[in-house]
């Protein structure tokens, strides 16, 4: 390959790269805000019922020097295999930390498992935040009545039942 | 002057084209007036979508709503195509007449104002679509309209249906498009488009690449009943149309301190949103609600005042977006909308690297401290655009003398403003000078002076390309320096304003030891 050739190239890739990612890049100029500490609550494993099954908190403080706490909250006929049901104490900013428990579900019955994080500022503030891990969720059917793709000079119609 | 020259089988068409018509319309208006309305068949009904009502706690319950402004079709089930089209008003009541037919139709309402519903000034873009691009709709079931006479077809979008958050968005889009349609005295032809779908993962944000507004639709955080928020997005897409915006963009907490350009578009658009919900006449517009979009009451995934900000202690300078929303709010309290949408539309576009300090400035330049001074709602929220204690301290014979140790509050305002401090040194000694606790955005730059204070002996030079800087994310600055001579020695320290230069105000501390 020339050099001459090499550096078209460059600029092909360049340009296409640019124009590929730009949108990306810009596109997050404007996102929502986010509250002082992330959580995210989910399955690590889905359990063969009854049985057991693991599910992992994930928390990131995104203010420094904040103190938290955290509670599981089960349902009755749930119980807590492994896993501290109360916790406290300050992570690191920026961080995520998990916190795993082992559940024992008896049933194919609906559950939400509440996990209950408050973070305390050192200001003396505090944000509270609940996630609900829906176990064995019910699944809405959602009346769908047709889904016209690229009709009437291209555009797409998605129909919902009207009641 | 282009001239066209009319031939004369040209104007023999147009007469036929113009009688054609008349004899069209004619029959039109004989068949459905003298005819007593017999050959035709109306279509009429209300359409609502299920609203979730909120408050700072999250859902609180759920209630039927109009379904404004929206396309309205009469569809043909044979080939779907469209019968006839109109809008619903803002009521979510339409009517259409058509000719009776024994094809199977139904009605079909669109989460799109593209029909170009109008009425006054008003004028409406708005659409809402999946990640293909796809408009959702609510529909009825078919029915023959063979006989002449009235058909009522009410629609219900409704939540579990799957079809109520769209038109949730929708309606969110048209209180944001009303609000500015008020204040701005019109709006743009630029369409509104709001992507969401269930399952979208991408964020909530607004894309200045695509002038679009895209919606989080995620088991674990749904935004398409999330009003505030949607109105926060439509508050992003209303300063890239209307003003500017010069954000870097990046994630944020409302706890958090930042660009001051980001704290700047982040708190207008909160405080857009709270604008809007007020003039729509929603209770407690001041709280900003984001919920998870879980099904029932609650749900809440956070929540927090503008007005006397939750979270108050850190609420505080330029570059915190829950500072920036409550100071903007409490003008807004104070003085009205109009003022603030002056200065955002008027003179916020012709500055560079927009933040709290260029709305300040416009506030004046604008002539709107006459309706009222701001400085007690920005100091509420220690932001200090005002001289600090030491002044005038604008060069060396005006310098503050500062003992060994003693840290000394400044601000840089008004406008280049320069601070100059003196310390006395001895030969031998190292010293170092330094600026610390800068907040509203401040970005300090210091250089130290010979006893005559007019010798440039160094300036701090830490770290290319911010060489004012102590480091690559702390705009703080660091010198230090071995005295060569027993003496009194001068520092001058000024905002930074070379390349890459965002602020021109600012507070610091400094100090020698």
């Amino acid at each position: 390959m020339t050099i001459k050739k090499f550096k078209l190239y460059s600029i092909v890739l360049f340009v296409f790269m640019f124009l590929f990612f730009s949108p990306f890049i810009i596109s997050l100029a404007a996102s929502k805000p986010i509250p002082p500490i992330d959580v995210v609550i989910e399955f690590d494993k889905h359990p063969a019922i009854p049985g057991i099954a693991i599910v992992n908190l994930k928390l990131i403080p995104l203010i420094k020097h904040s103190n938290i706490d955290v509670h599981i909250e089960l349902p009755e006929k749930l119980r807590l295999i492994n896993g501290v049901g109360k916790w406290s104490g300050i992570l690191e900013v920026d961080k995520t930390e998990t916190f795993q428990y082992k559940i024992y579900i008896p049933d194919n019955k609906t559950y939400g498992l509440k996990a209950i994080i408050i973070l305390k500022m050192i200001t003396g503030e505090a944000v509270r935040r609940e996630e609900v891990l829906e176990i064995n969720p019910v699944v809405k059917k959602k009346e769908l009545k047709k889904n016209h793709t690229q009709e009437e000079k291209g555009r797409g119609v998605i129909e919902f039942k009207g009641e | 002057m282009i001239k066209y020259r009319i031939q004369k089988s040209d104007f023999l068409f147009s007469v036929l084209f113009l009688l054609s018509s008349f004899f069209f319309f004619a029959s039109c208006g004989s068949s459905g007036g003298g005819g007593g309305g017999s050959s035709y068949v109306t279509i009429s009904g209300v359409v609502q979508f299920e609203d979730r009502v909120f408050d700072s706690t999250g859902f609180t319950s759920a209630q039927n709503k109009a379904v404004r402004f929206a396309d309205i079709e009469i569809i043909n089930s044979s080939d779907s195509s469209i019968v006839t089209s109109t809008s619903t008003d803002e009521n979510g009541n339409y009517s259409v007449t058509i000719f009776p037919s024994s094809s199977n139709i139904y009605v079909r309402c669109l989460t799109s104002t593209s029909v170009g519903y109008s009425k006054g000034t008003k004028a409406y873009n708005i659409e809402v679509v999946n990640g293909n691009g796809s408009i959702y709709s609510v529909v009825s079931d078919g029915f023959s309209a063979a006989l002449s006479g009235t058909y009522s077809k009410n629609l219900t979008a409704s939540l579990d249906s799957g079809a109520g958050g769209p038109f949730n968005i929708l309606d969110s889009l048209i209180d944001g498009t009303e609000f500015i349609v008020a204040k701005n005295g019109g709006f743009t032809s630029k369409k509104v488009k709001a992507i969401w779908y269930d399952g979208n993962k991408d964020g909530t944000y607004y894309s200045t690449a695509t002038n679009d507004l895209y919606f989080l639709g995620k088991s674990t955080d749904s935004d398409s009943y999330d009003d505030i928020v949607i109105l926060h997005e439509f508050g992003h897409w209303v300063a890239g149309n209307f003003s500017k915006d010069d954000s870097p963009g990046g994630t944020h907490t409302i706890t958090g301190y930042y660009d001051i350009r980001l704290a700047w578009s982040e708190g207008w658009a909160t405080f857009f949103g709270s604008s809007v919900r007020s003039y729509a006449g929603y209770s407690n517009p001041e709280y900003y609600v984001d919920t998870t979009g879980g099904s029932g009451n609650g749900n809440l995934l956070f929540s927090y005042e503008i007005k006397t900000p939750s979270y108050s202690s850190l609420a505080t300078g330029s570059d915190n977006e829950l500072s920036v929303s409550s100071v903007l709010w409490n003008i807004f309290l104070s003085a009205g909308f109009n003022g603030i949408w002056d200065v955002v539309k008027n003179y916020l576009p012709s500055t560079a690297e927009i933040s709290l300090e260029d709305f300040w400035d416009g506030w004046f330049a604008r002539g709107h401290n006459s309706t009222l001074n701001p400085s007690s709602i920005f100091s509420a929220r220690s932001i200090e655009y005002a001289s600090d204690s030491y002044e005038s301290d604008n060069n060396s014979s005006q310098a503050e003398a500062v003992n060994f140790g003693e840290s000394l509050h400044h601000t840089y305002y008004p406008l280049g403003d320069e601070d100059w401090i003196s310390f006395s040194a001895t030969n031998g000694t190292t010293y170092t000078i330094e600026t610390l606790s800068l907040t509203n955005g401040a970005d300090t730059h210091l250089f130290l002076y010979n006893t005559d204070g007019a010798t440039l002996i160094t300036s701090n030079v830490n770290d290319y390309p911010y060489t004012d800087d102590r480091s690559l994310t702390d705009k703080s600055s660091l010198m230090t320096w071995t005295a060569t001579a027993t003496g009194t020695y001068y520092v001058r320290s000024k905002a930074y304003s070379d390349s890459g230069a965002i602020s021109a105000y600012g507070s610091y501390n400094i100090r020698v030891q």
